[in-house]
């Protein structure tokens, strides 16, 4: 017996934000050639071109970042106390840099001064470029990167910059800094109460673009720096307001690859969250594969069968890592999370354990079709969902000995047209809804577990594929810690439980949104809903919808609420336009979070096909504000039979 | 070396009538508790104190204490909703009496928690040298719609995390940035504020002893959030008593050493009002505060334990 108090849960503890180096390192498991196939590890560091870095919230752009920091790259690459050869190996030296998150909101607060708290930003965020600076210049110095005489004459450049003192020495460069610092918390902290105080910067840092110059003092008179880029890692910039961005877009557009700038930037942002692509300047644009190039860490998604099973061989990894760092997981070698989840959902025996002995689905079949001889052709007692799937078929008048010779074929692994049509047919479009059905009419919840739901419903956010993790983990040690440390399959039922814990605080996570809380928490409540009832058609005419779109072009207040759905993975966006609905132009897709399937008791894959657009306004402001939808304009859609059903998956089939 | 204050005390309707305050600051809304004080002063007609009213409850009826009192000013947060734009407010109406306050009042049981940080900065700003007490009637007990747990709901809608206007502190980007959580019983609250900032160390404070003892067990059950990352402690300090929470923000700053703080008062408003003062005492200390969109009030109706008088005059 282990005592429970020495149980540590892997799964705790998963923020990037709060780990040093080290733990960067250990936990890390390089999504390049794995989930990000576009743009190598080695591009990432030594393009010379900046790069914006979207991804959903929790996806991991924050372990990138300080990943290719200094300290990381440092700890990884240097072979011994004394070793300076590493610094031949970048091509690059990146500085982490993430401002206050609270402070830069709170410079977006005065509609009627914007322009003293841009100066405030602008002072600000060159400040924290500076000092982020100046810990790269420490760092350099204490590994003798930058030598005894280079150090002198540096800081004396630095001095004749800021124009302060000469003889300084680092620790009185940052005393300064904090003195600077300082000065500005206290106007932020004064203006409030009196605004015609006016903001007057003693250094004036921001004014004089100090932290660019100093870049090129750096890398121009450092013997070992020559010929190498200092890359600002900048984290969190949907925190930004437009302004705000503006003014970072301006700084990117002097260091693109043509402009033979010493200084580059990588920029961490939730998809979703640039307001736009303009810069200080009126008639100044950032051009994307001109001035930047946009890396999107959640790329995977839109690369069906293929991207996803990348991705899960990544959050095994990840997941590996964690459960490598607990003794007791260790040293039993229970590492692969695939042990304990289980590979794929088993729908065929959930439908056993949901029917039972029951046999209330064929009340399904239609009155005329509802003989016992049909009954009797159509039956597989094995395997419900093949029942309903029959039952759909006969209520569409086929013939039920046609059925029931295409079922046995298909069983039986016949090379034959029918058990083509059925294989098409059943697993490709009808099998996994069948599940729903059977739920609804046996009242039964759906169950979700398995490496490939959790996977599923992560919707690309490594964060959320921990926590579900973690909260399997802590269920299962509560019932039977012996049996986890051991390795075991946690059952269906805990993973089930941990899922719909974790869907349920998500939900409750959309109010608290600010700007367009509400309104993304009737967006997904009605959507859910509208999807729920989808799912309990009889007929599963449009099986698995969970996907909207707009059949009409929306304004800058829709956007909104889209982006702000966006920025906080509310919603999910496909990257590449298709289709809006069967037999319709190509537009632009969206889904909620796959996070929410277990609340709602929806499917966690995302199909082609049909998808419930908003033809007008009102219809889609009537969901944001009560929640409902009513469709006031729909168009017929003939269902397509293809046979090609296959295409619709845009993702991996069980 | 810790500082300890003791100026609570439990009082009753007479001090209130003998207060020789010449400004109160009341905050008015749904609950009757809100408005004792104020009605203490109309009912013995105590009419010549400078009275300020601040309600965010729409349509309430003000018109007794308006007709009754001869210098009352309201300020109304349902027209200025962001207390930013209250801000001016406040420092107008409370700058304007010049030299003729002597010592103030504020009643902060119907105050929103970040309308007491901004008073008391005005207060302290437009008036140094004067006398401040401050009032809390504490309530009976708190209303469960179905069942105890996790059936809290104190905010309603959007959350605002705004650092606290005049408390924003420091914060130096090379030290651990640590949240210090003065637990209240919303899990959704404490979870948006720790995604929003996600700190590298949470340390948690809650409310006891309290009135009702059940409320420290309401506060760890609820805020689900210390048990999904590595929060580091939880201290426990007197939810009515904010020279307490004084001195646990003290112990706690002690111990974590040089870093960057957070402050978030989620719980009773006496502790809220500790963690103002200790702000004040230490600059450096960053206070902040989700804003709801609405409120719900979750106290008993008509139903009110004791009324509390905080002596700040020592802390000062």
């Amino acid at each position: 017996m282990i005592n429970i108090g020495s149980f540590k849960n892997p799964f705790l503890d998963y923020n990037a934000n709060t780990y040093n180096e080290e733990n960067i390192l250990k936990h890390w498991y390089s999504p390049f050639n794995t989930i990000i196939d576009e743009v190598s590890e080695n591009d990432l560091f030594d393009d010379p071109m900046p790069y914006f870095i979207s991804g959903h919230r929790g996806s991991g752009k924050t372990m990138i970042l300080k990943y290719m920091s200094y300290p990381c790259q440092k700890l990884k690459l240097k072979s011994s106390e004394d070793d300076i050869s590493f610094i031949e190996k970048l091509e690059s030296m990146t500085v982490y840099v993430r401002l206050d998150t609270s402070a830069v909101m709170n410079m977006d607060t005065f509609g009627s001064n914007d322009e003293v708290w841009k100066g405030v930003f602008v002072e600000f965020f060159e400040l924290n470029m500076f000092f982020a600076l100046l810990d790269l210049v420490k760092d350099l110095i204490n590994d003798k990167i930058i030598t005894e005489n280079e150090t002198v004459l540096l800081f004396e450049n630095i001095s004749k910059l800021l124009k302060v003192d000469s003889g300084w020495c680092i620790n009185d460069f940052e005393n300064y800094l904090g003195e600077l610092n300082n000065e500005i918390d206290a106007f932020r902290s004064d203006y409030y109460f009196d605004d015609s105080l006016v903001f007057n910067p003693e250094n004036g840092i921001g004014e004089k673009s100090a932290t660019f110059k100093a870049v090129d003092l750096l890398v121009e008179n450092i013997a070992l720096l020559n010929n190498k880029k200092i890359v600002f890692a900048l984290d969190e910039f949907e925190n930004y307001n437009e302004i705000q961005q503006q003014y970072v877009h301006k700084l990117i557009k002097f260091c693109n690859s043509s402009s033979g700038s010493n200084t580059n930037f990588r920029i961490g942002f939730r998809t979703g969250g640039i307001w736009s692509n303009t810069t200080f300047n009126d008639d100044e644009y950032l051009r994307e594969n001109f001035d930047y190039r946009m890396l999107s860490i959640n790329q995977y998604m839109d690369k069906g069968k293929a991207g996803l099973s990348k991705y899960k061989r990544f959050l095994q990894k990840v997941a590996e890592g964690r459960l490598k760092d607990v003794p007791e997981y260790n040293i039993n070698g229970c590492i692969n999370i695939e042990d304990y989840l289980l590979k794929a959902e088993d729908w065929e025996e959930e439908s056993r354990t949901i029917v039972g002995t029951e046999r209330k689905h064929f009340k399904l079949i239609n009155k005329g079709f509802d003989t016992d001889e049909n009954i009797n052709l159509i039956s597989n007692p094995d395997k419900p969902l093949q029942e309903v799937y029959n039952i759909i078929r006969l209520n569409k008048g086929e013939d039920p000995s046609a059925i029931k010779r295409g079922m046995d074929e298909f069983n039986n692994s016949l090379d034959t047209t029918l058990a083509k049509k059925y294989n098409n047919n059943y697993i490709n479009k009808y099998r996994y809804s069948a599940v729903f059905l059977l739920c609804n009419i046996y009242r039964k919840p759906k169950q979700y577990y398995s490496l490939n739901t959790f996977a599923y419903l992560s919707s690309g956010s490594v964060r959320t594929f921990i926590n579900l993790c973690r909260e399997t983990f802590a269920l299962a040690a509560f019932e039977d810690l012996d049996s986890l440390l051991n390795g075991n399959i946690i059952s269906k039922d805990i993973q089930t439980r941990a899922a719909n814990k974790i869907s349920q605080t998500e939900i409750e996570m959309i109010k608290p949104i600010k700007g367009h809380g509400n309104l993304l928490f009737n967006l997904v409540n009605g959507l859910g809903d509208e999807f729920k009832k989808m799912h309990q058609d009889p007929n599963l005419t449009y099986p698995e919808t969970n996907q909207f779109a707009f059949g009409y072009p929306i304004g800058k207040d829709e956007e909104r609420v889209i982006k702000k759905g966006l920025v906080w993975s509310v919603l999910l966006k496909k990257d590449k336009n298709q289709q809006i609905t069967i037999g319709e132009k190509k537009g632009v897709i969206y889904s909620i979070n796959r996070i929410y399937s277990p609340y709602f008791q929806l499917s966690y894959r995302t199909r082609g096909g049909k998808n419930l657009v908003f033809y007008n306004r009102d219809d889609f402001y009537n969901l944001l504000e009560y929640g409902e939808y009513i469709e006031t304009e729909s168009k017929s859609i003939e269902v397509n039979e293809n046979p090609n059903q296959i295409s619709m998956f845009d993702e991996e089939d069980i | 070396m810790s500082i300890s204050l003791y100026g609570a005390h439990k009082i009753d309707f007479s001090t209130i009538v003998k207060s020789d305050s010449d400004l109160f600051i009341v905050g008015l809304n749904n609950e009757s508790r809100s408005s004792v004080i104020l009605s203490i002063l109309n009912e013995n007609e105590i009419y010549d104190k400078k009275i300020i009213i601040q309600t965010h409850v729409p349509d309430m009826d003000l018109m007794e204490f308006e007709k009754n009192f001869q210098d009352i000013n309201f300020v109304d947060a349902t027209k200025n909703v962001s207390i930013l734009k209250r801000i001016p407010e406040y420092s107008n109406i409370i700058g304007g009496y010049g030299d003729t306050i002597n010592s103030v009042a504020i009643d902060m049981t119907g105050l929103p928690i970040p309308d007491i940080f901004v008073i008391l900065m005005i207060v302290s700003k437009k008036y140094p040298d004067c006398k401040i007490k401050v009032y809390y009637s504490e309530p009976y007990n708190y209303y469960y719609e179905k069942y105890l747990f996790k059936n809290y709901k104190y905010s309603l809608g959007e959350l605002d995390v705004i650092e606290v206007p005049g408390y924003n502190g420091t914060f130096h980007r090379n030290k651990d940035n640590i949240m210090v959580f003065i637990l209240g019983f919303e899990d959704k609250v404490s979870r948006h504020l720790y995604l929003h900032d996600e700190p590298n160390k949470i340390v948690a404070i809650n409310g006891f002893p309290t009135s009702i003892q059940k409320f420290k067990d309401i506060s760890v059950i609820n805020n689900g959030i210390l048990r999904e990352v590595n929060f580091e402690k939880l201290y426990y300090s007197d939810a009515l008593n904010p020279f307490e929470l004084y001195n646990t923000l003290d112990k706690v700053v002690k111990e974590y050493g040089d870093a960057n703080y957070t402050v978030v008062p989620l719980g009773s408003k006496p502790m809220a009002l500790g963690a103002g003062l200790f702000q004040l005492s230490n600059r450096n200390i960053k206070l902040k505060y989700p804003i709801p969109e609405s409120y719900s009030y979750n106290s008993i109706q008509n139903t009110m334990d004791a009324i509390w008088e905080y002596d700040i005059d020592k802390w000062r």
